[in-house]
């Protein structure tokens, strides 16, 4: 029986964290908005790794902040120790991780959402959406409630049709024991939207008391601790755990070999495609046969639990097998298994059906986000959620879309790979993804978006203005450090050869010492009497702009031609068959994609330089 | 209007017995059609639209409204099918001379057509799928191609070569860019290069990007010859030897017509490669103005040269018209002939350096009497063919040639050398895969793997109208 149940602007399907960040979007901007989970119990779920973070994901974070989203300031919040990886590398790879107590930021998110103006949360599964004349017109529910609406954002996860495989048995079910969501795929199919099968996985939890600690390495929290978010402050962050470090060994591999028949995806049972970045361990193994041991961390999965997350240990062997794998662990000898680890198949779209904007181009205000889309990583569904949400009120409000290029952000970088190369596994943010990572910093998230997330409505007047003040102080410590002299002293010549930096006979600037890579702004205050006590977010700022101004200046100079490619924008309705210099598979792909920009039209794979080069000409033609 | 009908005339103005006039676009036919009546024998077919493809016709040429009021007798060939733009295209063969063509253009304009920009056919041609850009630009290296080894350098094995040798060295660059990325992604798994390692393997990159930025001079010296300045006073036998070279190397290879077509350059080949002797026409035909112009004119074409032939005559005392030539020649390329070599001299060849102060000078001794036995000749063109090492140029090495790949090169090797200054002062390698990345996208230009919008106006601005 169905009914006609309350009307929402915008419906989303799937709590977690892609349609976190599409409700608050959504509903602080004024939309009228649902968000229906399968089980109110699993919203904000860590299925997997118990940290948010981590290299390039780190960035996504801050990015999601930047621009108003709610990921990290709850990480912030719930994190029990927070690490800053690459430490030793450039700024530009300096990435942020935090171990997360998981029970606890499920609560407070879901806390959170239930507070949220505009914002109803509801437990249930979302079977059908109704289109007419290419347009959304309503979400139904399994139970037979029609909720009209004029968007819909697809954030189901790994809910669709999802089965869950551990050696010989499989079962169809969601994550953590939760119901998978089994009729949504058919209805999508209807509508015809393309589907693939994705297969991720996630390694076992053991019981902590079952660990032997004295011989596993130990792995700390920074002593300063840098928060996610910009509104957070460090003054009460701590770190409370400590990671361990393990590794395999030549037992354990044999195990593996001697088992790998067992195994799903060496055996055929599995059919999904799996991320070559996130491997399960017997994969590791396989394809590289000549490491004789893995690394392996042993991470708290809260302060209330003893659940500890065997990181790098994925595993879609059985249960048996699972066991004798984890005994040959040092420290691991007597451990527990209180889950066991498991690969999971989901149906997910391709993601090239979907424009910039994160809406199906096929029907008007269907949107996708998150895993749905092909990705994997809670930080990269999160980003997708977050523009999926501000572009769904957007077009409802008569507001143009807001589409962030790969100059911008990772964010950007992220939506435009999926729409524009498209994906065949899922998809794991990477800094080596961008190309101008070293403007994409995390460091300066804030800078790179907070305009715009002022703008779109995300960010309050009192956060931007507080921003506009650190940018101040930034330039005028610039500007001071660029004035300052220090003559030949004997204080300065002590200062540099402490440093192990070559000896100056005249007076050198501040901001020239500082360019050299064995002075940090840091150690500069012994010298520096005159300076200012400021914010670590505020010299940090200075140090990069300073000490890397040359490379910045050469990575800005390529975004500028970067930028050219892009403003060239394509019509909306070249018919690109007529081309005839384009090769045949260049004038398919366009056709399906129809790229906005020259430079969105590059990166489609099957669109070589020289289409390309086809398509400035063209577009020249008789403007020479 | 994408496909409006362009029109042009294809040959040099002034130039030759007959004109080509080309018409292409989706009209080219019907607007050809308003001017053209057909003769005799293919009176029968009413219509160009009628006309075989590719085959020449007699017909009149007439103004647009006046089938009486004749143009010019002309050869029309029509070509429905693989025309050299890809689209219908007409071309028409009148008489040579300014007038004719000149006359029908403006009448093909008048019945629709468009004036072609400069490389217009070449762009339809490109986005018509009948060449790609490699070939677009190998079009324009064979249009300037001045000899036989230059020719070679420019057809396309040349370029897969050049092509082949890029891409090695920008596999070598992207393996390093890989391991940054991965190191930088991976940190808990991957170990990082040592800084001896990966500062090697960047310095050999520098190496080979090098090579080929030494190769320019060769490259371009294939292409575009060696500039050859005969210099000397009035009457020292300058033209005799001009004639002496040409008359020797009996391939002369033709009179190139410059672009402001007011200069002539003689073309002469030595082993492969041309010698381009520069003005020599001028000065032959005017003695008296280079007496009047003085040093002034062989100081420019002395700068410009890549060689200079440094005439005296080896019987006369030394003037001091000879010491101001002299003085010019100075860091110059240059080889000193002792000409009228068969009278008695007053200088043997250590004297003669010495009183025109050019020491290290190489001397050749000729003698090119105008009714007598020219001798020196091979000397002087084997010591050339050693000062420009032209044993070693062989037409299975790569050359670069082109100044847009010399440029790439140039910006590619900046940045390696950054690169390595970087990597050695300790900068994080996350960093230096800025420079790291220029130096792939640079190369890139060069086979095409990188496209800006630049690049592509460079190669069609150097086609000239009807082109």
């Amino acid at each position: 029986m169905l009914r006609t149940a309350k009307p929402y602007d915008i419906i989303i399907i799937g709590g977690g964290h892609a349609g976190i960040e599409a409700a608050f979007a959504a509903a602080r901007l004024g939309c009228k908005t649902a968000l229906f989970s399968v089980s109110l119990d699993s919203v904000a779920n860590l299925p997997c790794n118990p940290c948010i973070g981590g290299t390039a994901k780190g960035h996504l974070v801050r990015e999601i902040d930047a621009l108003g989203g709610e990921m990290g300031k709850v990480a912030d919040k719930t994190f029990i120790q927070s690490r800053i990886l690459n430490r030793r590398k450039g700024p530009a790879v300096y990435s942020l991780r935090a171990q997360i107590d998981r029970r606890q930021y499920q609560d407070e998110m879901k806390h959170r959402l239930e507070l949220q103006e505009n914002l109803d949360i509801l437990q249930g599964e979302i079977v059908k959406i109704n289109v007419e004349n290419g347009a959304v017109v309503s979400a139904q529910t399994a139970a037979g409630a029609v909720h009209p609406c004029r968007a819909v954002i697809i954030a189901s996860g790994t809910y669709l049709k999802s089965r869950i495989i551990m050696g010989e048995y499989a079962v169809d079910s969601g994550p953590d024991g939760l119901f998978g969501a089994n009729q949504l795929s058919d209805c999508l199919r209807e509508l015809g939207i393309e589907l693939f099968r994705f297969k991720t996985g996630t390694p076992p939890r053991v019981n902590a008391k079952t660990i032997d600690y004295s011989v596993l390495g130990e792995q700390l929290g920074d002593d300063e601790i840098t928060p996610f978010s910009f509104e957070s402050t460090v003054e009460t962050m701590e770190n409370q755990v400590k990671c361990y470090i393990t590794y395999t060994n030549e037992e354990t591999h044999r195990i593996i070999h001697e088992n790998l028949h067992r195994s799903p995806m060496y055996s055929g049972g599995i059919e999904g495609i799996g991320a070559r970045y996130c491997p399960s361990i017997e994969d590791k193994i396989v394809r590289f046969p000549d490491k004789d041991r893995h690394q392996l961390f042993i991470e708290p999965m809260g302060l209330n639990t003893e659940e500890m997350y065997i990181q790098g240990f994925s595993s879609s062997m059985p249960q048996d097998v699972q066991e004798q794998m984890l005994r040959t662990l040092p420290g691991l000898l007597n451990a527990h298994i209180m889950r066991y680890a498991y690969a999971i198949e989901y149906d997910c779209i391709n993601p090239l059906q979907l424009a910039p904007t994160m809406e199906f181009k096929a029907i008007s205000g269907l949107y996708g986000a998150g895993q749905f889309c092909g990705t994997s990583g809670y930080e990269e569904a999160a980003a997708q959620g977050l523009v999926a949400g501000i572009n769904a009120a957007r077009k409802l409000q008569g507001l143009p879309p807001v589409v962030i290029d790969r100059s911008e952000a990772y964010i950007g970088t992220l939506i435009d790979d999926l729409v524009t190369k498209g994906t065949l596994e899922p998809y794991r943010m990477m800094t080596s993804r961008s190309e101008y990572r070293l403007i994409l910093r995390q460091d300066n998230a804030d800078a790179r978006l907070t305009p715009l997330g002022y703008e779109v409505g995300l960010i309050s007047q009192e956060r931007y203005d507080r921003f506009l003040r650190k940018y101040e102080q930034v330039a005028a410590e610039i500007k001071r450090l660029e004035k300052v002299i220090f003559p030949p002293t004997a204080a300065v010549l002590e200062f540099l050869k402490e440093q192990n930096s070559s000896e100056v006979s005249t007076g050198i600037r501040a901001a020239e010492l500082l360019k050299r890579p064995e002075i940090t702004y840091k150690a500069l205050a012994q010298i520096d009497k005159a300076r200012e006590i400021l914010p670590a977010d505020v010299f940090e700022q200075v140090e990069v702009s300073i000490k890397y101004a040359g490379y910045i200046s050469r990575q800005l100079s390529h975004i500028n031609q970067f930028k050219k490619l892009e403003n060239k924008k394509l019509p909306d309705d070249i018919d690109y068959e007529r081309i005839t210099g384009l090769r045949i598979e260049a004038r398919q792909k366009l056709t399906k994609i129809r790229p906005h920009s020259l430079g969105q039209a590059s990166r489609i794979s099957g669109v070589s330089p020289s289409d390309i080069a086809v398509l400035i000409v063209w577009l020249k033609q008789g403007k020479f | 209007m994408k496909n409006d009908t362009i029109a042009a005339i294809a040959t040099p103005i002034g130039v030759g017995g007959i004109a080509v006039l080309r018409v292409s676009g989706e009209n080219a036919i019907e607007i050809a059609q308003k001017i053209t009546k057909l003769h005799n024998k293919d009176a029968g077919l009413h219509n160009l639209h009628n006309a075989e493809s590719h085959k020449l016709m007699l017909t009149l040429i007439h103004q647009p409204n006046d089938e009486n009021d004749i143009i010019d007798e002309a050869l029309v060939a029509v070509f429905t099918k693989s025309s050299y733009t890809g689209e219908p295209t007409v071309e028409i063969n009148c008489h040579g001379g300014y007038m004719a063509a000149s006359t029908i253009l403006s009448a093909l304009i008048e019945s629709g057509a468009r004036l072609a920009e400069p490389g217009e056919f070449t762009r339809r041609a490109f986005i018509n799928g009948n060449i790609d850009l490699t070939r677009a630009e190998g079009i324009i290296d064979i249009i300037h191609a001045s000899s036989e080894l230059g020719l070679k350098n420019a057809t396309n094995s040349a370029i897969g070569r050049l092509h082949e040798r890029i891409n090695a060295i920008r596999a070598e660059g992207l393996l390093l860019a890989a391991h940054i990325a991965a190191i930088a992604d991976f940190p808990e798994e991957i170990e990082e290069m040592e800084d001896m390692e990966f500062i090697s393997a960047v310095k050999n990159i520098q190496i080979s990007i090098k090579d080929l930025q030494d190769g320019f001079k060769t490259g371009k010296m294939l292409r575009d010859g060696i500039g050859t300045v005969i210099a000397g006073k009035p009457n020292v036998g300058k033209s005799s030897l001009l004639n002496a070279l040409l008359r020797e190397e009996r391939a002369i290879v033709t009179n190139v017509a410059g672009t402001t077509r007011d200069t002539i350059e003689e073309y002469v080949n030595l082993r492969g490669v041309s010698l381009r002797l520069i003005d020599t026409a001028g000065i032959r035909q005017s003695i008296d103005a280079v007496e009047k112009l003085g040093i002034e004119r062989t100081i420019s074409n002395v700068e410009t040269a890549d060689l200079v032939l440094f005439v005296v005559d080896v019987s006369a005392e030394i003037t001091t018209e000879d010491l101001s030539i002299a003085r010019l020649c100075g860091g110059k390329n240059v080889i000193l002939i002792a000409n009228k070599s068969d009278l008695p001299a007053r200088y043997n060849h250590t004297e003669l350096r010495a009183a025109l102060d050019l020491p290290d000078v190489e001397v050749v001794s000729t003698s090119t009497p105008s009714n007598g036995e020219v001798s020196g000749v091979p000397e002087l063109e084997s010591i050339i063919a050693e000062k420009f090492k032209l044993g070693e140029i062989s037409g299975e090495n790569v050359y670069i040639f082109r100044e847009r790949h010399r440029e790439a090169l140039l910006r590619a090797g900046l940045a390696v050398e950054r690169l390595i200054e970087g990597a050695e002062s300790g900068v994080p390698r996350d960093l230096l895969s800025v420079d790291l990345e220029e130096v792939l996208t640079s190369l890139g230009e060069i086979v095409g793997t990188t496209v800006q919008e630049e690049i592509i106006d460079e190669v069609f601005a150097n086609f000239c109208v009807g082109k």
